[in-house]
């Protein structure tokens, strides 16, 4: 254990937690205090945890400033992990009488950064998303996907939906594509299983992408609230509607706490910026450290601030609520 | 020779500060010339996003993020505002929670119009406009809703209020005919509020204004419908309707004209 923690990766972890400790806790605390400057109070009194998702700048600035800030420090650090550092040759020799695998400690110092990167922003991402008003129970989001022809243009007409396996659910949550009114009447749709309604009102839809919520009576359904295909049938109205992949959500009941939720983010985070510096270890082995840097940070940015990659939506999830698993 | 030159700059700067003697108002409008072009993109990204797979609270909230950064960007909270209001995304179906909800939105919403009338300068009329209509748009949509606002007067109510502060903020031909092609509805609002001599007041409001309107044959025909309608709620015998009845402009009047 000792051995370890004056390796490679207790002095990644140790030098990087000198810079990101206090820039984290900086950037959450500008965080914070933007967020109470900028909410409206007006809306936050009625519907605060439906609009928590707004706030996903704030949690995201200082989980990204930790990333940032870790990754920086490790490329800098560890000698081995770009060309011509100084006392990169030195521990080569070593390693490579040492170790089993001659890497150059490159993995050890990637596990450090990786390990203080979780160790520091799970706790973040769990208060925070407590203070910003994170709905505190997270549910599934199931997809059906549409059999046959995604449409629904004609009153009467039915499309079936499945899922990949019955599932608990307590809502269906609906947000179709519209064309061209051919008339003044928004288009209801009945939600339907055997052909028994599994709402009381069936919803209406006016215009396109508009998000459209149904809760069902477990009572109702077949499987005393397990639900594995359904259908919905146009009860009348002149939008047609098209059902893109992802359109039709079925909702499972609210059994998840939102924290679990929050570390698994954080965990996403984390793995995220192991395979930052997994690619910068690699493009280290035939470049310096401003290549290999400046390599690290476009990666940094497009994953963090240009939106590829997955964290930008389990940052968003966790805050609408939807389970991340 | 640096350290001469930074203690100059330092100097210099206090010495501004002292001069200028800035207040909270301008610190922020600085932060805000500073973060905007960092920030707008982001802002405007997760608008987007709210509204391609958030709610309308959301979307309304990532709104509010944007007019912060664009204070005077009326459209922008006129937008807004209608978006949040007349989009019931909810999962109740019960009509009352549809109405208190719309109610919660629609104060929101009027209140939002409101704070930004501040920063508005010469646009401020398009908001004060926006928020006379919106209240009766909402009513249309949302059953249930004009009886949650009675304690405001209702939408007609409401709408008079702002179209008065319209007609002050922007004194000109169009604005005033703007309300006054809206008093007979106005006046149906308080027929049916049970304010017969405020419902009668107005129409004779309606008259006496209709003689400043520019089009001065439509105005004339229009008083004409006004006084008959007038006539007959004071009890006048003899009064023909059939030309108000036949009149579409009429028509929020016509379940009054039995």
């Amino acid at each position: 254990m000792t051995r370890i923690w004056r390796g490679p990766f207790g002095i990644a972890f140790r030098h990087g937690l000198r810079l990101a400790g206090p820039v984290s806790l900086f950037a959450a605390l500008i965080a914070v205090a933007v967020h109470a400057a900028t909410a409206d109070p007006e809306l936050a009194a009625g519907a605060a945890a439906a609009a928590s998702a707004a706030a996903s700048p704030w949690l995201t600035l200082p989980l990204a400033a930790a990333a940032l800030c870790i990754l920086l420090r490790t490329l800098q650090l560890w000698p081995t992990m770009t060309l011509r550092q100084s006392g990169r040759d030195a521990i080569q020799r070593v390693t490579a009488a040492r170790a089993v695998l001659p890497t150059g400690g490159r993995f050890a110092a990637i596990g450090g950064a990786i390990a203080l990167q979780l160790l520091l922003t799970a706790p973040l991402a769990v208060a925070l998303t407590w203070w910003f008003d994170a709905p505190p129970v997270a549910r599934r989001h199931h997809v059906a996907a549409a059999v046959g022809p995604p449409v629904l243009d004609g009153v009467g007409q039915t499309l079936a939906f499945a899922l990949a396996a019955p599932v608990p659910v307590e809502a269906i949550w609906i947000r179709a594509d519209a064309a061209i009114p051919t008339g003044p009447a928004p288009t209801s749709i009945e939600i339907l299983q055997d052909g028994q309604a599994l709402s009381d009102r069936p919803l209406t839809i006016a215009e396109s992408r508009q998000l459209a919520r149904a809760p069902i009576d477990p009572g109702r359904t077949a499987g005393s609230g397990m639900l594995a295909t359904f259908s919905l049938r146009h009860a009348g109205g002149d939008v047609p509607l098209l059902f893109r992949p992802g359109s039709v959500v079925a909702i499972g009941p609210s059994d998840r706490t939102t924290w679990i939720n929050a570390l698994m983010l954080s965990a996403l985070a984390t793995g995220a910026s192991a395979a930052i510096l997994l690619a910068c270890a690699l493009l280290g082995l035939g470049a310096g450290i401003a290549t290999v840097t400046t390599a690290g940070c476009a990666l940094w940015f497009l994953l963090w601030l240009g939106s590829v990659g997955p964290v930008d939506d389990a940052i968003l999830a966790v805050l609408r609520g939807r389970w991340l698993w | 020779m640096f350290a001469y030159r930074k203690t100059c700059s330092a100097l210099l700067m206090i010495a501004a500060a002292v001069v200028v003697q800035p207040g909270s108002s301008d610190l922020r409008e600085f932060a805000g010339w500073l973060l905007r072009p960092a920030r707008l993109p982001y802002a405007w990204q997760g608008r987007m996003a709210a509204a391609a797979s958030g709610d309308s609270a959301e979307a309304f909230a990532r709104g509010q993020q944007i007019v912060q950064l664009l204070p005077g960007w009326t459209g922008g909270h006129i937008a807004f505002v209608y978006r949040y209001v007349l989009q019931d995304d909810t999962a109740r179906h019960a009509a009352d929670d549809v109405a208190a909800a719309a109610e919660r939105r629609l104060r929101a919403g009027l209140l939002w119009l409101d704070a930004a009338r501040s920063d508005a300068n010469s646009r401020e009329f398009e908001l004060v406009e926006s928020a006379a209509f919106l209240p009766d748009i909402a009513c249309r949509n949302f059953p249930g809703l004009a009886d949650r606002l009675a304690d405001l007067g209702g939408p007609t109510g409401i709408a008079d209020r702002y179209l008065q502060e319209a007609e002050r903020l922007s004194p000109t031909a169009e604005v005033r005919e703007m309300r006054l092609w809206f008093l007979p509805k106005l006046a149906a609002a308080l027929m049916e509020a049970g304010s017969r001599q405020q419902a009668l007041q107005t129409l004779d409001l309606a008259v006496r204004r209709a003689r400043e309107a520019r089009d001065t044959e439509l105005a004339t025909e229009w008083a004409e419908r006004v006084t008959e309608v007038a006539r007959h709620w004071r009890g006048e015998p003899g009064v023909d309707l059939a030309a108000v009845r036949a009149d579409p402009r009429f028509a929020s009047l016509l379940h009054l004209l039995r």
